[in-house]
Order: structure tokens, then C-alpha cells, then sequence
């Protein structure tokens, strides 16, 4: 498989439109709701090209975040498939696919053009051990960013989520 | 009651701020703010904007972020929102009181910073000249009429939990004493 990551800010775009309906409806996706009628702001868009768009996320911005830039937002990339059609296991802690690194690189790129120092990126698990492992995967490729196991953090009117993140954490707690 | 404008001396970097609005906007990252025949009645089409018409570009982040949050605590404030509002040589806001977003109008304070030179925003008793300013746009009608002007470009500041009356009163405090 041969793809490429590009990261644009906010415009319209087929190509985001065509990966956003397949989200929606992407069987395995248990998330589902969170990519129908989707209309809220973001400043960049990553997709991930294997000649046709198969992968996505978003750099955004909230009144809540603080200054922060959210990245990896909305992030769907559907599970390689094995010679048995079974899907292939990764393991957090050993690190992210390539073209996550690629998306998250490009988003800090383009954030940091319009100013932004500090990213982060969320989950709403019940515990942080997924993004803990997402954390430890990543530093362990030469990125160096720091998890919050304790508390979670407001990133969404009243909801909380757990985050990670680079530089000065300035969200609120929960 | 104090004035709706009550100018202050505060050291914006204007040219920073401005190159922001700039680089902002050359990204794609702001939009028209078009409304139709009354208040309510937005997001219409260019050329059906009977109402008003600006530039909008919200700030959440980046340099003009970090100003407005520095300002804002300068004033004994904490929570903030922050945008610019750019006027071509067509656009105009016709008579309104700001009652968007509701949080931000009810006990809320807001500070106009124009970055293009003096400018003026219309009430109805005169047009009140500033370069900056605590503006009652809540609490009065107002409006602005651009059209054969140049180009403007204002930033302005919403901060919750500070009335008009003692935004004025804190800034005074500040400056006076």
C-alpha cells in the first residue's frame, strides 16, 4: 500500500465530504453519530490517500481549549484486514500507523503557523489506559508529549474527555 | 449609566493584531456574516444582505488570543471570546443590540479595538469616534454604515462577568489611580 498524508486548512473538499459519509456508515465504526451532519468549525483537515481518501482527522479549535489546538480530532482509519479478512491487531504502547505520525506532524505545522504552542489530543474512554498507551507509543517514536492519568479535562461544553498533550496543558479539569 | 464608549489608554500591539486578521483570513480561516432583512436572519447570500454585512474571523488561539486573555486579566476578568470584524467599502451593520452569544450578553462587557486607524461606531444620539473603547453594544442600539470607507478592521474583546458600568469603573481604577 502506498499513501500519502495531506493536511489543508479549512476548505471545502470532496475528499473530506466522501470520508466523512464513509465514517458515517463504516460498519465497524461504533462511533458512528459522531460523523453524521457534521458541522462544527475546525481549522485543518489530514486525509490519507491510497489513490482514493481512506483515512482522516482534523486540527480544531474551541473557546474551552484554552489557546490549545486539538489535534487528531474526529480521527477515523479503518483496521488493516489480514489475508483472512480478520483484522490486524495493533498494539498502542509499540506506536502509532505512519500516517497518524504524518497527520498529527502536519497539524502541529500548520497550528503552529497561526500561533498555537500547545496541542493535545483526547479520548473518552472510561479509563486512560488506551491513551496512556497511545502516549507511551509515541514517546517511544521520538515524540515527547505527557499524559494526565488523574484527571479528565473539559473539552466540550460540559463533557470531560482524558488527554494527552505537548507543551502547557491550559485546559480546565473536570 | 455611563457614555456607550468609554475610551481607555492599553497598549495593543495593533500591527501584530492586524497581520493576524491578515494571515487568518489569506488561510481561509474566516467568513461573511451576512444577514438578510433583520437581526435573525443570517447565513443568507451576498447579494441578499439587506442587513449586514462583515468579515468575521474568530480567534480561539495564537498571538490575538494571548492579548485578549492579558487584557482581560488586566481588567480582573477571566473568561473571555474574542473575534475579528472586517468592513469593505460595501459592508454596514444596520440598527442592533448584541445578543449573541447569549453568555456573553447578560452581565458581559465588550471592548472594540480598531486596528485600521480612529474609527467610529453610530448610536443614536452621535457617532463616537475611538481607536479603543469599552462599547455598550448590549445595553444600546447601534450601528455602522462602511460604504464608500475605507477598509476597517476591528478586534473585539467579549468578557463575561463584567458589566459595562464596571468594566468602565475597573479600567478607571486602573489608569487613574
Amino acid at each position: 500500500m502506498t499513501t500519502c498524508v495531506k493536511t489543508f486548512y479549512k476548505k471545502q473538499s470532496t475528499d473530506l465530504d466522501y470520508i466523512f459519509a464513509r465514517a458515517a456508515k463504516y460498519t465497524n465504526n461504533r462511533l458512528k453519530h459522531n460523523y453524521t451532519e457534521f458541522n462544527q468549525d475546525y481549522i485543518a483537515a489530514s486525509i490519507v490517500y491510497d489513490e482514493k481518501p481512506i483515512a482522516f482527522s482534523l486540527l480544531q479549535e474551541r473557546d474551552c481549549f484554552n489557546g490549545m489546538g486539538r489535534v487528531l480530532t474526529r480521527l477515523f482509519y479503518p483496521a488493516q484486514m489480514g489475508k483472512g479478512l480478520q483484522v490486524k491487531n495493533y498494539k498502542y504502547s509499540d506506536g502509532l500507523r505512519p500516517e497518524v505520525y504524518q497527520m498529527l506532524d502536519q497539524q502541529i505545522e500548520l497550528g503552529q503557523k497561526l500561533g498555537i504552542e500547545n496541542f493535545f489530543m483526547s479520548r473518552e474512554d472510561k479509563k486512560p489506559l488506551i491513551l496512556k498507551n497511545i502516549c507511551d507509543g509515541m514517546n517511544k517514536n521520538g515524540y515527547n508529549w505527557n499524559v494526565d492519568t488523574e484527571k479528565k479535562y473539559i473539552v466540550v461544553n460540559n463533557t470531560s474527555q482524558w488527554i494527552c498533550f505537548t507543551g502547557e496543558n491550559l485546559l480546565v479539569s473536570a | 449609566m455611563l457614555s456607550p464608549v468609554f475610551k481607555f489608554e492599553y497598549k495593543f500591539d495593533k500591527s501584530k493584531l492586524l497581520d493576524e486578521y491578515t494571515k487568518r483570513l489569506n488561510k481561509g480561516l474566516g467568513y461573511r456574516y451576512l444577514a438578510g432583512e433583520n437581526y435573525e436572519d443570517r447565513s443568507v447570500e451576498e447579494k441578499d444582505a439587506n442587513y449586514s454585512k462583515t468579515t468575521l474571523v474568530q480567534i480561539k488561539n495564537g498571538y490575538a488570543h494571548k492579548a485578549a486573555k492579558e487584557f482581560v486579566s488586566w481588567v480582573g476578568g477571566d473568561k473571555f471570546i474574542c473575534h475579528y470584524l472586517g468592513y469593505g467599502k460595501e459592508d454596514f451593520v444596520e440598527w442592533h443590540i448584541d445578543k449573541r452569544p447569549a453568555e456573553y450578553c447578560v452581565n458581559a462587557s465588550r471592548v472594540n479595538v480598531f486596528l485600521t486607524g480612529e474609527s467610529f461606531t453610530t448610536f443614536r444620539d452621535k457617532d463616537h469616534w475611538y481607536e479603543q473603547a469599552v462599547v455598550n453594544v448590549m445595553g444600546a442600539e447601534h450601528k455602522y454604515d462602511n460604504r464608500g470607507l475605507d477598509y476597517r478592521v476591528m478586534f473585539q474583546i467579549a468578557i463575561k462577568g463584567i458589566s459595562h458600568d464596571n468594566l468602565c469603573q475597573n479600567i478607571l481604577q486602573k489608569t487613574v489611580y
